[in-house]
């Protein structure tokens, strides 16, 4: 029973979060002057002008704009674009969430993997020479700019040398340079996480126990060490998943990929209200989804909250 | 971190944005030299079906056609908004729309890369002797599903562009024909404009008064001919948001179209003239970074490339090798700088003298070449190069009227000091032009721009001894706030492109009524006024000439409203083995439904 309350009661702050993100985006997005019909309006004759704010519903005050918009958000209606004729945000998700979070997965799983991989290495030789080496380029894999960074292994991996497209997004042999681009942010996180946790680990005292009791020392690193480590690393997977489907705007842009992540920031600077609205919102679901199960699984996988609250009783 | 993602996002959006802008305007073909299709019919005259008898296997002056037919341009990002004919309204989408549709004419480009109309979906036209009733034989020709168009497409299209509600850019456009503006402001049925189907194969458009550049006026994709039987319901906004919802009566088909991406078209078999089409493929692609732009042109997987001005020296050397083919020409329009007719921050250029002085100060030559490494046209009038009279350039039959004025002054720094404070004094500002300080708003982030207006900001502090504060707001909302709220002394303002091939389209921009001037100074003359509507009744070329040589002259000489800078130029290169590609320059930034590939 206990149980239930608290997923409820998360659920419930979820959705009070998400009615407060979309409150906000919707006044920050019109706290801006101008809106995205401006320019075209220029020649337009009055009464098509009218008809034309009115269609996209400019011709309201702020107010019954906002509850206009905040009921269309409950009814899953999140308006249509202002800028692409027709289009709407179902439309969007449907046919660019897919390249993202495709893009966005294999950059995680390199990125990760691979962070996962440096950070024990770090961890084991901890203060040698190979530990430096591998923070150092953590450093400076996190502080290259991404566009920086994409342009430079378009410009010297891609082409007849390597037979890797220039640009573009279709077939595997495509998705590898992006893929690279974007995942050493990944790495250089992870590895860091991973080495402080290690390291964390390394001085409990149960690790000591184990190494007196004579088990070897591959064996602790394996089976009590890294098992342990682990948890922190759990913990920020999820959101790191939920954080990468929603694309990257210069992975994207660089090598014309037709994702979210491209689209959203463009959708920002064209003042596309309603899609930005609707993006918002969208993203900001998902992350608070993810959120939400972490914590439940969390709290249903970690036996210490359970003792916790079986004391407390 | 998240600033700066949001500066360069911002920086390289602008960038892309106005490059791209800039990129797609102009142009003349790659292939000039062995450019042999494009001009064969000459203006006017209708191209026969038989008329290009050449099949993709023959060999075209002594050129092999090479066995690959698919061409690889750059889709200018940002701009393709929608495939919806009535609903597009800038130059990106005509250029796609007019290559998978087909109205009543199409415009080449000749071999000096002025626009050329000729006869497409219309076999012939007649216009009545007062000038306002045209009749437009349609050529037998289908959709690409088979169905035949007939003038009722027509109808239905102009009945659509003329909707209210659909709310379409560009249903300004047309308010020559009967009843279009009654309809427009829901005073008539749409349905009551003066579009109707003689029969299957005859249009008539009747005008309310006679209209020279009506011709001309129809080579906007915005009319084109569509379908109601597919779109359904004339609000329905949805048609042209994919490519299944539009149909092609063009050269090309629609094969894909990946928003914010890529456009791929395929050659049509049903269109008329499917004989002269011989590519197979044309892709469009977007490309954002210049570096990239570069090499896929490098590599061949580009076949046009514009926009990338750091590649130009290397490209340039290669074209002067005659390796790759370098093309420069005019693209319609003209950089300027507009004053506050009143208002404004200081209210200063308000007076002419004080605007006299602004505008004689600048040396356009240096400017240009100092900017632009001179690439664009020194600019003395208000019509850009490019621009025709009933075919004749405009500038064989209008001089530009600031250019002796501007020889006079520009090296007279007591001369423009004078008026500068003659200006002041009626004014009645206390005090000297040390004590002036001007602000000169900008929305251009590009850096030949940037070094533009950096010159002509010194050039006044150095010439008039004032001082100016250069205001950039590359926000678009709150460009347009201050635009329409008169907050600058003087505006830099590249924003219009030309939409059809008469001066009347710029004279016009200016008239008190239009709705247009009122976000480029506000400029009121019934003096302007009057000769604008005196043009009305006049249809013969030569009197035309006069009055927007009458017009221009009030504008930039007389009452000095705009400072013209320079007539946009672009620089385009191309890959050598390209044939018949038209940079045509005022609709559409390029056509190729006649252009080919040979063997290399």
């Amino acid at each position: 029973m206990g149980f239930l309350k608290y997923a409820l009661r998360k659920l419930g702050l979820m959705v009070v979060t998400l009615a407060i993100i979309a409150s906000a985006t919707f006044f920050l997005v019109n706290a801006v002057p101008g809106n995205p019909i401006a320019a075209r309006t220029l020649r337009m004759p009055e009464t098509v002008k009218a008809e034309l704010y009115a269609k996209y519903g400019f011709d309201k005050p702020l107010w019954p704009r906002y509850v206009i918009t905040m009921r269309g958000l409950l009814r899953g209606d999140f308006g249509m674009s202002a800028v692409y004729e027709g289009d709407t945000v179902p439309n969007i998700i449907a046919s660019k969430l897919p390249v993202s979070a495709r893009l966005g997965l294999q950059q995680m799983l390199v990125g990760v993997t691979l962070g996962i991989l440096l950070g024990v290495v770090s961890a084991l030789k901890n203060g040698r020479a190979a530990d430096f080496a591998i923070i150092a380029l953590a450093a400076f894999a996190v502080s290259i700019p991404q566009l920086v960074f994409s342009l430079l292994l378009q410009k010297f991996f891609a082409g007849a040398k390597t037979g890797l497209p220039i640009i573009g997004w279709s077939g595997f042999k495509s998705t590898i340079l992006p893929t690279i681009a974007g995942a050493f942010v990944y790495t250089s996180f992870y590895a860091r996480l991973m080495k402080s946790s290690i390291l964390d680990v390394i001085g409990q005292e149960y690790i000591m126990t184990a190494e007196s009791k004579g088990i070897s020392g591959f064996r602790v690193v394996t089976r009590h060490v890294l098992r342990n480590a682990f948890v922190p690393i759990i913990t920020y997977l999820p959101m790191t998943v939920a954080m990468c489907v929603t694309g990257s705007f210069f992975v994207e842009s660089v090598f014309t990929i037709p994702g979210l992540g491209y689209y959203y920031v463009k959708s920002v600077q064209q003042r596309d209200l309603s899609m930005v609205m609707g993006l918002t919102v969208f993203i900001a679901a998902l992350l608070l989804a993810v959120v939400f199960v972490t914590d439940i699984l969390y709290k249903l996988v970690d036996p210490r909250i359970r003792l916790e609250r079986a004391g407390k009783r | 971190m998240r600033r700066r993602t949001l500066a360069l996002t911002l920086a390289l959006a602008l960038l892309t944005g106005v490059v791209a802008g800039c990129g797609a305007q102009d142009g003349s073909s790659p292939s000039a030299p062995t450019q042999t299709g494009a001009d064969e019919n000459g203006s006017g005259a209708a191209p026969q079906n038989t008329g290009d008898t050449a099949a993709p296997e023959d060999s075209d002056g002594g050129e092999k056609l090479a066995a690959v037919q698919e061409l690889n341009l750059l889709l200018f990002d940002n701009r393709v908004y929608s495939l919806d004919t009535g609903a597009s309204h800038n130059p990106f989408e005509w250029h796609i729309l007019g290559q998978t549709g087909e109205g009543l004419f199409r415009v080449f480009a000749d071999e000096n890369g002025f626009d050329v109309r000729e006869l497409a979906g219309a076999e012939s036209y007649e216009i009545s002797d007062d000038g306002l009733t045209y009749t437009f034989k349609l050529r037998d020709h289908n959709w690409e599903d088979g169905a035949p168009v007939t003038a009722q497409n027509y109808v239905d299209a102009f009945v659509r562009v003329h909707t209210p509600e659909n709310a379409f850019t560009y249903s300004f456009f047309y308010q020559d024909i009967v009843n279009a503006a009654e309809a427009l402001a829901g005073a008539v049925p749409p349905t009551e404009i003066g579009v109707r189907a003689v029969d299957d194969k005859t249009l008539e458009i009747k005008l309310t008064a006679p209209a020279p550049y009506f011709l001309d006026k129809l080579t906007l994709p915005v009319y084109y001919p569509v379908r109601a039987d597919l779109i359904g319901a004339d609000t329905d906004s949805s048609w042209g948001s994919s490519i299944e919802k539009t149909i092609s009566n063009g050269p090309f088909k629609f094969a894909e179209w990946v928003r914010d991406t890529s456009v791929t078209l395929v050659k049509n078999p049903e269109y008329w003239d499917a004989d002269s089409v011989r590519l197979e493929k044309v892709t469009l692609t977007v490309v954002n970074e210049d570096s990239t732009r570069a090499q896929l042109f490098n590599a061949g997987q580009l076949d046009v490339v514009s926009g990338a001005a750091d590649y130009f020296a290397t490209w340039k050397a290669q074209a002067d090798a005659g390796e790759i083919v370098r093309v420069e020409r005019f693209n319609g329009r003209l950089a300027r700088l507009d004053f506050p007719w009143e208002g404004g921050t200081t209210g200063l250029t308000n007076n002419l003298k004080i605007r006299q002085a602004l505008s004689l100060a600048i040396d356009r030559q240096e400017a240009v070449d100092l900017a632009f490494n001179g690439l664009q046209l020194p600019a003395y009038g208000l019509y850009p190069t490019g621009v025709s009279i009933s075919g004749t350039p405009v500038r064989e039959l209008v001089s530009e009227p600031l250019t002796e004025l501007a020889a006079q002054y520009v090296n007279d720094d007591a001369a423009l000091r004078k008026l500068f404070d003659d200006g002041l004094a009626e004014e009645g500002f206390e005090g000297t032009r040390a004590d002036v300080t001007l602000s000169f708003f900008t929305t251009d982030v590009v850096e030949s721009l940037k070094v533009l207006q950096e010159y002509i900001k010194q050039t006044w502090e150095t010439k008039l001894g004032i001082n100016v504060n250069i205001d950039l707001v590359t926000d678009q909302g709150l460009a347009y706030q201050k635009m329409l709220g008169f907050e600058y002394d003087v505006a830099y303002s590249n924003n219009i492109s030309t939409d059809y091939n008469d001066p009347y389209h710029w004279a016009s921009i200016w008239s008190s009524t239009g709705g247009t001037a009122q976000y480029f100074g506000g400029y009121n003359s019934p003096r302007y006024d009057a000769a604008l509507s005196s043009l009305a009744a006049e249809s013969d070329p030569a009197k035309r000439a006069e009055i927007y040589a009458e017009l221009e002259r009030i504008l930039v000489a007389e009452d000095y409203q705009i400072v013209p800078i320079y007539y946009s130029q672009l620089e385009y290169f191309a890959q050598p083995y390209i044939r018949n590609f038209d940079f045509t320059s005022l609709v559409s930034p390029y056509e190729y439904s006649r252009a080919y590939i040979v063997e290399h």
